[in-house]
C-alpha cells in the first residue's frame, strides 16, 4: 500500500508546518490559495451554511444508548449527540465551555463547584431539565452496575435550587469542568430512576431520551440508529435534519461507502488515503486529538529501572521514520506525554529528542551496558534481552513495533516481538502490567492532568514510573484552578520528562477524516467535535 | 420411523450437553477475559464487584452447572457486553441469517446441481472443464477478498448495488431494497458452497452412469434422458444430500466473514462480536443454537435419504 508519492508527501510536510490554530488563521485569510485549507478542505470561510441534509457515519457494532453506562466507543459516539454534559470542549482550544451549565464557580478552597444551569432546557420528551437530573446522574454513576464512574474526587452532589447544582469534592480537582463535558453526560431522572440501568432495554436500545441537538428516530438492531433534529434544542435547531449511524464493521467497506456516497463522514487509517484521495465529492481533513503513542518499559524490570536506559531507548529510535513509514506522515514526533492538541498546556519550547544511536550507546555504557561478544550489549555477563509486545490485527501497530525492534536490534539488544490478540494482550500484558516492553497509546480527556497515568502509584501508571518531583508538580497542577499556574506546572512537567522519561513516547497521531466535500465540521478530534453537532453543516 | 426420530432427539440432547461442556471448557481456557473487564479505569475493587455481579467469581464447574440449569428452562442468560437476554439477541438475528443462508442455498442448488449434471454427462467437454476449473477457483478464493472485490466492482465502479447492510436507512422493509442488498453477500456465500455441490453431483453422477443398471437400461433401449433423470440422478443424490446437509449449518453459522464484510445483521456477525468481546453467555447461546441447526440438518438429511432411496430406513 505504501507506494512512493513524493508530491503528496511534500504537500503534507508543508501542511504540517501549519498548526491547528495556524490553519484556522490561514483558512480565514483571503487568498490562501496554496494553504493546507485549499489543498485539503476547500476554502471553508467562503461557504455559506445550508439548512438541512443528512449525515451518515459508521459505527462498528450495536450501541447501548444509556449515558450512565460505559458501553464501547460506538455507544459514546452516539451519546455525545443525543445527550449534553454540564460543559463541553471549545471547538478550537478544547477548554471547557458552557453546555447544560451556563456558568460555574469554584469555592476558595477548591472543594465546592457551583454550576448554574440553563433554564430553557427540555428533555426530548418535553419534560423540563433540572438540577435533580444532574444530582441523580452523578450519584447513580457512583453506584449503578456497569456505570461509567465519575471523577473519584466527587464526594457529594447537592441540588441547591431547581437550576443550581453544587458538587462537593474530597480534594481540589481542577479537571472537573473538562471531565463534565467529556464522558459525564446527564441522563433523565424521570425515566431512569429506580431502573436497573444495564437491563433497561426499552430505554437503552429503543427510545433513549436526551437533551442534545438530535433525538432518537429509529433504532434498527445490527443496522443503523437514526437521529432527527431536535427543533427545541436549547441552543436553537441544528443545521442538519438527521444523523444516521450505520453499523459497518469493516474499514475497507467504510471506505467503499464513502466513495459510493453511502457515508458522509468516517475516520480512516493512513493506508486508506490513497483510495479516498481525489475521489469526487469527498475531501480529506486532519485534526489533532489528545492521544500519545508510546513504547512502555516495565520499570519493575531491573533492565529499565535506570532513567538513562529509558532515555537511550528513545535516542535509539528514528521516530520520524516510524511516523513517515507507518503513519505516512500523519503524526508528529512526540516530545512527551502531553499532546499539542492541548495547546495551552503543551510546552512549545521543547524539541523532541533526536535519533542518535551514538548517544544511546553512550548512555547505555554509562549505565553499565557494554557491547560484548557478537556486539550484544551485556552487563555483568547478562545480555540486554527483552520482549516487545503488541496487539495483533492492526497492521500499522504491528509494523511500528517491528520497526522499533529493528532499531533496538541494531543497537545490540536481543529483542523478541510478541503479538497477541487484543483481549489477551489487554488482560495478560497491559492491565496485568506483566510485560518487558509494550506498544500502546493513551487517548485522554482534553485536560492535561496525568497524575493517574504518571504519578507514583497512579491507577493507570502501568509502568510503575515514580519521580518525586513529577508527583509534586502533577498534584499541584491537578489541584490549582489558576490557569496560568497550571500552564507553568505542565510546562515544568514536560521538561522533567525530557530528563527522566516515564516511557518512550513515539508520536502524536493526526485524526484523518474522509468526508463529504460539502460538510463542515469543527477542526478538533471527532470525540470533541461530536459535542457540537448543532453546528455541523453542509455548504450550499 | 417415529420411534427412530424420538431416539434421535434423545441422542441430540446428549450431543448438546457434550457440545456445551466442550464450548464452556474452551471459553474458560481461552486467554483474555470479557472485554467489559478490560477497562483501565476500573479499580481492583470495581473489578471484584463486577466479577461478582456477573457470577464470574465462582468456580468454573459451578458456573457451568448454573448455565445448564437455566438453559434447561430456555433461559440462556444475559450478554455480558450488551446486558440483554441472549435468546432475544439471537432471535432478532435469525431472520437476517435465514434470508441470507436461504438465498445462498437456493442459488447453490439451482445452479450447482444442474451444472454438475451437465458436467457429468459430458465429461472432458469444454463445459465440464470450465465448470471444474471455476469450482476450483471458487473454493480457493478467500471470501473476505472476494467480498471487497465485488463491492469495488458493483458498488464503487458500476454503482449498481448498495455496498453493505440489509436495508437503506429509511427504506427498511421494502423487498426491492432487500433484494439489492442481498445480491453480493449471496454470491460470496455461494462461492464456497456452490462448487462443492457441483463437484459432488458431477463425481457421483459419473460414478452412477458407469454402473451396471444404467448400462442395462441403456441396452434395453430406454430414453437416455429418462435414464439420466429418473434413475441415474436419483441414485447419485445420496452423497450430494450429505454435502448439502453439511453445508446448511455452515451457511447459517459460518457466514461470519460474509456478514462482517457486508455489515449483514445476522448470527455470524453476532458470533464474531461475541468471540472478540469474550461474551461468555452469548458464545454459549450461539453455539447451542448452531448445534441444534447441525442436528436438525442431519436429521433432515437422513429423512431425505429415505425419500431418495427407499431402501434406506431410519433405524
Amino acid at each position: 500500500m505504501t507506494t512512493g508519492r513524493t508530491d503528496e508527501r511534500e504537500e503534507r510536510m508543508h501542511a504540517y508546518e501549519v498548526t491547528r490554530r495556524g490553519f484556522l488563521r490561514s483558512a480565514a485569510a483571503a487568498g490562501a490559495a496554496t494553504s493546507f485549507a485549499s489543498l485539503w478542505a476547500g476554502p471553508v470561510e467562503a461557504q455559506q451554511p445550508r439548512r438541512g441534509g443528512t449525515l451518515r457515519m459508521p459505527i462498528n457494532a450495536d450501541p447501548v444508548l444509556n449515558p450512565i453506562l460505559t458501553m464501547g466507543i460506538q455507544s459514546t459516539t452516539i451519546c455525545k449527540v443525543l445527550y449534553s454534559g454540564l460543559t463541553r470542549p471549545d471547538p478550537v482550544t478544547l477548554e471547557p465551555r458552557p453546555d447544560l451549565a451556563k456558568s460555574w464557580q469554584v469555592s476558595q478552597d477548591g472543594l465546592a463547584w457551583t454550576f448554574t444551569l440553563r433554564e430553557n432546557v427540555k428533555w426530548h420528551d418535553g419534560k423540563p431539565f433540572t438540577a435533580e437530573d444532574v444530582k441523580w446522574t452523578l450519584e447513580t454513576r457512583a453506584t449503578a452496575k456497569g456505570a461509567w464512574r465519575g471523577p473519584r474526587a466527587v464526594k457529594a452532589v447537592e441540588s441547591v435550587g431547581p437550576h443550581v447544582v453544587r458538587i462537593h469534592l474530597s480534594q481540589p480537582f481542577a479537571p472537573l469542568a473538562v471531565l463534565m463535558g467529556f464522558t459525564q453526560y446527564i441522563g433523565p431522572k424521570h425515566l431512569l430512576d429506580g431502573k436497573e440501568q444495564a437491563e433497561f432495554v426499552e430505554f437503552n436500545k429503543k427510545n433513549p431520551i436526551g437533551t442534545g441537538p438530535f433525538k432518537i428516530k429509529e433504532f434498527v438492531t445490527g443496522q443503523h440508529v437514526t437521529l432527527a433534529a431536535n427543533p427545541d434544542y436549547f441552543l436553537g435547531p441544528p443545521y442538519l435534519d438527521s444523523f444516521v449511524f450505520k453499523v459497518v464493521p469493516d474499514v475497507n467497506v467504510q471506505v467503499a461507502q464513502l466513495k459510493t456516497g453511502e457515508l458522509d463522514f468516517a475516520l480512516i487509517e493512513p493506508q486508506n488515503i490513497a483510495a479516498v484521495k481525489g475521489a469526487p465529492g469527498l475531501k480529506l481533513d486532519v485534526a489533532d486529538y489528545v492521544n500519545h503513542y508510546y513504547i512502555a518499559f516495565q520499570i519493575k524490570n531491573p533492565l529499565f529501572a535506570d532513567p538513562r536506559v529509558r532515555l537511550a531507548m528513545i535516542y535509539a529510535l528514528d521516530r520520524q521514520a516510524i511516523v513517515d513509514k507507518v503513519l505516512l506522515g500523519y503524526g508528529t514526533v512526540a516530545t512527551g506525554t502531553i499532546s499539542p492538541a492541548l495547546g495551552w498546556a503543551y510546552n512549545p519550547n521543547l524539541k523532541p529528542l533526536p535519533f542518535d544511536p551514538q548517544k544511546a550507546l553512550a548512555l547505555l555504557a554509562e549505565a553499565g551496558w557494554k557491547p560484548g561478544s557478537g556486539g550484544v550489549l551485556s552487563k555483568d555477563g547478562k545480555p540486554f534481552k527483552f520482549t516487545l509486545s503488541v496487539d495483533k490485527g492492526n497492521p500499522a501497530r504491528e509494523q511500528a513495533a517491528t520497526i522499533a525492534q529493528q532499531f533496538y536490534k541494531k543497537l545490540g539488544m536481543d529483542v523478541t516481538l510478541e503479538t497477541m490478540e487484543w483481549a489477551t494482550f489487554a488482560s495478560k500484558r497491559w492491565l496485568a502490567r506483566e510485560y518487558d516492553a509494550m506498544y500502546m497509546w493513551w487517548i485522554t480527556s482534553p485536560d492535561p492532568d496525568q497524575l493517574d497515568y504518571y504519578g507514583t502509584g497512579g491507577p493507570n501508571n502501568h509502568t510503575h514510573y515514580s519521580n518525586a518531583e513529577v508527583d509534586k508538580v502533577l498534584l499541584e497542577a491537578q489541584q490549582t484552578t489558576d490557569r496560568e499556574r497550571r500552564r507553568q506546572l505542565y510546562h515544568r512537567y514536560q521538561e522533567l520528562q525530557m530528563g527522566d522519561p516515564p516511557l518512550a513516547t513515539l508520536y502524536y497521531p493526526k485524526e484523518i477524516r474522509a468526508m463529504n466535500a460539502k460538510l463542515v465540521v469543527p477542526q478538533v478530534g471527532y470525540r470533541d467535535a461530536l459535542t457540537h453537532t448543532e453546528a455541523w453543516y453542509y455548504t450550499a | 420411523m417415529w420411534r427412530a426420530i424420538l431416539h434421535r432427539i434423545l441422542h441430540a440432547l446428549l450431543v448438546l450437553l457434550v457440545v456445551s461442556l466442550i464450548t464452556f471448557g474452551l471459553i474458560m481456557t481461552a486467554p483474555g477475559g470479557p472485554s467489559i473487564l478490560l477497562d483501565p479505569d476500573l479499580t481492583p475493587a470495581d473489578l471484584a464487584r463486577l466479577r461478582q455481579d456477573l457470577g464470574l467469581d465462582q468456580p468454573a464447574p459451578v458456573q457451568y452447572l448454573k448455565w445448564v440449569g437455566n438453559a434447561v428452562y430456555g433461559d440462556l442468560g444475559r450478554s455480558l457486553v450488551q446486558k440483554r437476554k441472549v435468546a432475544e439477541m439471537i432471535g432478532e438475528r435469525v431472520p437476517a441469517t435465514t434470508v441470507l443462508a436461504g438465498a445462498g442455498l437456493v442459488l447453490t442448488l439451482l445452479v450447482g446441481i444442474p451444472l454438475g449434471v451437465v458436467a457429468a454427462t459430458r465429461p472432458g467437454s469444454l463445459v465440464d472443464r470450465v465448470a471444474t476449473i471455476a469450482c476450483g477457483v471458487g473454493m480457493a478464493i478467500p471470501g473476505f477478498w472476494f467480498g471487497i472485490m465485488l463491492i469495488i466492482l458493483f458498488a464503487v465502479w458500476l454503482r449498481l448495488l448498495p455496498s453493505a447492510g440489509m436495508y437503506t436507512p429509511g427504506l427498511s422493509g421494502t423487498p426491492a431494497d432487500l433484494l439489492r442488498h442481498l445480491v453480493m453477500p449471496t454470491l460470496v456465500l455461494a462461492t464456497f458452497s456452490l462448487p462443492q455441490v457441483t463437484l459432488f453431483t458431477r463425481a457421483s453422477l459419473i460414478e452412477t452412469l458407469r454402473q451396471d443398471f444404467v448400462r442395462t437400461a441403456l441396452a434395453t433401449g430406454l430414453d437416455r434422458r429418462r435414464i439420466l433423470y429418473r434413475h441415474a440422478l436419483r441414485n447419485s443424490l445420496i452423497p450430494v444430500l450429505t454435502i448439502i446437509g453439511l453445508l446448511v449449518p455452515r451457511l447459517v453459522g459460518g457466514a461470519v466473514i460474509t456478514e462482517t464484510v457486508f455489515a449483514w445483521p445476522g448470527m455470524g456477525r453476532l458470533s464474531a462480536d461475541a468471540a472478540f468481546g469474550r461474551d461468555y453467555p452469548l458464545i454459549m447461546g450461539i453455539t447451542l443454537v448452531m448445534s441444534v441447526v447441525v442436528i436438525v440438518s442431519n436429521l433432515l438429511t437422513d429423512i431425505a435419504y429415505t425419500v431418495v432411496d427407499p431402501r434406506i430406513r431410519l433405524e
